[in-house]
């Protein structure tokens, strides 16, 4: 790898690596567009991590994240399913994101979704996320006509 | 002859423009040679698509390409499209892509955005001679919602004649009538012998006949696409990172570049110091422009590092004390002033009935907003040599054209997905830049990216607004007379002069006041007057333009009246809306929906309602919220109903509802783009923030069964919440909020 090694993470995926899943959005860690997950278990914005710090760690990208995490490819059926992506260009992150939450809570409630996804849906899909995250994780509870 | 209203306007300039162009002498003769209807077939070629008109072209394994020339921004408008070509051509929906054309037809131009009326309303000598105008220019753009409206009839009658091309080529393969067979599923259908001809083995066929007038159109009961959830095409590709916006494009030898511009919307650049940036790592060039430097590098970071080791002097500046409370200030005076302004509507005698005193009277304020797109401003751009081509998320190829041109240069314009449009993406800056850039590094292909603080600082803007309504109270408690003057910015001025070769001159511009001067309530006496304030802010088109701002002061407005008077707010609406069947019947359908009853008795818990016709359509929103002592605001449920005429992908028609909600409940809570010393102070998302979703209950939403022509869906969803909240707020806590947004009030999200 040429890069520097204060390089963040996500311009090398990016620019270096052609994988191109994971979005530029804020550059300040504020938005989640970026996020990846490490080490098959946590979520992180990639923008705020330094090619220095993730030496030696496992690091999955949208593009190999349903074939390195049972539940991403859960995740992603469910996204279709509930036709969660307006513009998508935030969606890999929360994709991300919500494998995260998944791995460490496998049901969550509504309030755990809310507390634990704090990324940026500029199209607020936020909705249809909250509702794919619960079909995904087999608890998705139908009420009212909503998305009927 | 190109009558002057905002849209209008945007189409006056641009006429010229691509006249001067094309370098065309119009008249008769060469008018009459543009094809505004694209239903020819072209000859078949070897072992290429056929294209059986301007929008459809089958492929050899029956696949459907659609050349579909609107921006998809995440509107759902490329599986809409679909749609309409689905139904008539009788194929399976998930058999056709949908692509932006790169060759800019006459036929695709956005005849609905310029003329301002649907297609089949264009009967006239004007709108004859208006289409062939405005497609010799290609006025291609996404904007206005107007796209299924622009498309709704053109191209399921694309589809019917295309169909209609393969069944006669089917028939005579087959050795029948065309009456004899049948279109279905893809194929031609001999229902006797069941034997089945695929559209990918007729189409070259069907491509050598010459349409036959205009089969008829399916009736309405017997649709089995349209008016169905249909799941969107491009959706599989953006949950496994497949999809490709303009950032995303990877050519062979692209660098990568970001602009610097001056702090100050007025400055100019002076002189740059590039030294030490230009011997950063990776740096290829420093280019100096006229509106900001650019830097290309071998990568996106190395750009924007070196971006910030330039030292440059900037100049102009010279209204340093530029700044949003004094343009509020001004547009507070001007609202408030004794002259008349600009007059936008007119009826009764408003001076006489509020006679010296009004019964009643409020002024509201909104702030500048951004759009804040979460893909920022970026495009591609090669010069090679001849050409500069284009690939960027534009919801117009127009400002390609005109880029490349400014540099003396043709286009090829690729409109890729976009990550979030809102109005952003119809200006022309970072496509003139990408084109500059581009030819300073010729036969390089040069991505421009602009870091989220320029995006956020450098605008155009939804512009301030103040607006000052008076009442005086008729029998019942009606409002007998209404006076509303809005002193605001005008959008049209801003946007011509950015992006037009001249200045339109549009300061009397109706989107100033759009949605309140053509208000629905029955006032007999009515007057509603626009001040155009001029600032060196850039404002633009945002996401329900106009609307944004006049639903908040007419919606609150009318809320004030109805508790003054101690009736029910949804129900005083309904009363005065006699002569609007449609926005009435939202009304009745969201309080069935809501289970409406009041708007609860305070004490920290409060509904509030609004409803707003705009771009053709009709909403309705109903919100609730819990309010704690330190102004926490929890959003607990939100209903939308609307009127959309036929919807087309009621799915997605929510989805719209839902997304326009977020977007305005962003911008209520604390959107506002703050400028001091001529520069705007925010830089991030954490001083321009966003709803997350903590902040979004679920939103229940309600589309009324119609079969009338459809309306738009992007933008109606917006305007409504801002007023809709603000009475929840009423209702919760008995605080007015005549001031966007809350936060400078003391509330925030729970």
């Amino acid at each position: 790898m040429a890069d520097d090694p204060q390089t963040p993470l996500l311009w090398v995926l990016r620019d270096r690596l052609n994988l191109t899943g994971t979005k530029y959005g804020c550059g300040a860690g504020l938005c989640g567009a970026c996020t990846v997950l490490v080490d098959k278990t946590r979520a992180a914005r990639s923008c705020q991590l330094r090619l220095a710090d993730v030496s030696g760690a496992e690091i999955t990208t949208i593009e190999g994240l349903a074939a390195a995490v049972g539940v991403a490819a859960r995740l992603q059926q469910a996204w279709i399913a509930e036709q969660v992506p307006q513009c998508g260009y935030c969606q890999s992150g929360m994709i991300a994101a919500a494998t995260a939450l998944l791995i460490a809570s496998p049901h969550p409630s509504d309030n755990e979704i809310d507390e634990g996804i704090t990324n940026i849906c500029r199209c607020g899909t936020y909705p249809r996320i909250r509702r794919a995250i619960h079909r995904a994780a087999g608890t998705l509870v139908e009420k009212g006509a909503a998305n009927g | 002859m190109v009558s002057v209203t905002r849209r209008g306007l945007l189409i006056g300039g641009g006429i010229v423009a691509g006249a001067a162009l094309a370098g065309l002498a119009v008249g008769f003769g060469y008018l009459s040679t543009i094809d505004v209807e694209g239903l020819r077939p072209t000859p078949p070629a070897g072992d290429q698509p056929v294209r059986l008109n301007a929008w459809i072209e089958i492929l050899k394994d029956g696949r459907i390409r659609l050349a579909a020339p609107h921006t998809e921004l995440g509107q759902g408008i490329h599986t809409g499209l679909a749609m309409l070509v689905a139904e008539e051509l009788a194929v399976p929906l998930a058999r056709i892509t949908v692509e932006h054309p790169v060759k800019p037809l006459p036929v695709y131009a956005n005849f609905v955005l310029a003329l301002e009326k649907r297609p089949e309303e264009m009967t006239s000598a004007f709108d004859w001679v208006g289409r062939r105008l405005i497609g010799a220019i290609g006025l291609i753009a996404t904007g206005g919602s107007t796209a299924t409206v622009r498309n709704y009839v053109p191209l399921r009658q694309a589809g019917a004649v295309a169909r209609d091309l393969l069944q006669r080529a089917g028939a005579a393969e087959l050795g029948l009538e065309p009456s004899e067979v049948k279109a279905e599923a893809g194929a031609i259908v001999d229902p006797r012998s069941g034997r089945r001809l695929d559209y990918g083995t007729l189409a070259a066929a069907a491509a050598r006949l010459v349409p036959q007038g205009m089969p008829p159109l399916k009736p309405r009961t017997r649709w089995t696409i349209i008016g169905r959830d249909a799941p969107r095409l491009d959706i599989p590709a953006k949950v496994d990172g497949a999809a490709r916006f303009a950032i995303d494009q990877r050519l062979p030898g692209l660098l990568y570049a970001t602009v610097v511009r001056p702090p100050r919307f007025d400055g100019t650049i002076e002189s740059v110091e590039s030294t030490a940036a230009a011997a950063m790592p990776g740096v290829v060039k420093v280019l100096p422009m006229d509106d900001a430097v650019g830097v290309i590098a071998e990568t996106s970071f190395q750009a924007m590092q070196a971006a910030e080791r330039l030292a440059i002097r900037f100049g102009g500046g010279d209204q340093p004390g530029v700044s949003s409370a004094k343009i509020l200030d001004a547009m507070r005076a001007a609202a408030n002033d004794r002259e008349p302004g600009h007059v936008f509507s007119d009826r009764g005698d408003v001076d006489v009935a509020l006679a010296d005193e009004a019964d009643f009277e409020a002024t509201y304020e909104t702030p500048y907003l951004a759009h804040a797109t979460l893909e920022p401003q970026s495009a591609v751009a090669l010069d090679d040599g001849d050409t500069i081509k284009f690939w960027s998320g534009a919801q117009s190829p127009m400002p390609m054209i005109q880029a490349a041109r400014a540099i003396g240069r043709a286009a090829e314009t690729h409109v890729t997905l976009a990550g979030g449009g809102f109005g952003r993406r119809i200006e022309g800056a970072v496509l003139q830049q990408a084109a500059r850039l581009a030819a300073s590094v010729p036969g390089r292909p040069v991505m421009v990216i602009w870091r989220r603080e320029d995006d956020l600082r450098w605008g155009p803007f939804r512009p301030a607004a103040v607006a000052r309504l008076r009442a005086a109270i008729g029998q019942n408690a009606k409002p007998r007379a209404l006076k509303a003057v809005v002193a605001t910015q005008s959008v049209v001025l801003g946007y011509s002069a950015r992006n037009m070769p001249f200045s339109t001159g549009g300061a009397h511009d109706k989107g100033n006041v759009e949605g309140l001067a053509e208000l629905s309530y029955d006032i007999p006496n009515f007057l509603v007057a626009a001040k155009h304030v001029d600032t060196p802010v850039p404002v633009g088109f945002w996401r329900s333009v106009g609307h944004s701002n006049t639903a908040f002061f007419v919606e609150s407005f009318i809320d004030e009246l109805a508790h003054r008077a101690g009736a029910d707010p949804l129900r005083y609406r309904m009363d005065l809306l006699g002569k609007d069947a449609r926005l009435r019947h939202v009304c009745k359908i969201l309080g069935e929906a809501a289970q409406w009853s009041g708007p609860g008795s305070g004490s920290g818990r409060g509904r509030g309602v609004a409803i707003h016709a705009s771009f053709r359509s009709y909403v309705g929103q109903v919100v609730d919220v819990a309010v704690s002592p330190e102004k926490a605001v929890k959003v607990e449920r939100i209903v939308a109903a609307i009127d959309c005429g036929q919807a087309i992908n009621p799915q997605q028609v929510r989805a719209q509802l839902e997304g326009a909600i977020v977007f305005a409940l962003s911008a209520a809570m604390a959107g506002e783009i703050t400028i001091e010393n001529g520069a705007v102070t925010n830089s991030n998302f954490h001083d321009y923030p966003m709803a997350a979703m903590k902040d979004v209950p679920a939103i229940e939403t309600v589309i009324i069964d119609s079969a009338e022509p459809p309306g738009g869906v992007g933008e109606p969803g917006t305007p409504p919440l801002f007023p809709a909240l603000a009475n929840a707020l009423f209702a919760a806590t008995a605080e007015r909020v005549r001031t966007l947004p809350l936060s400078r009030h003391g509330y925030r999200f729970a």
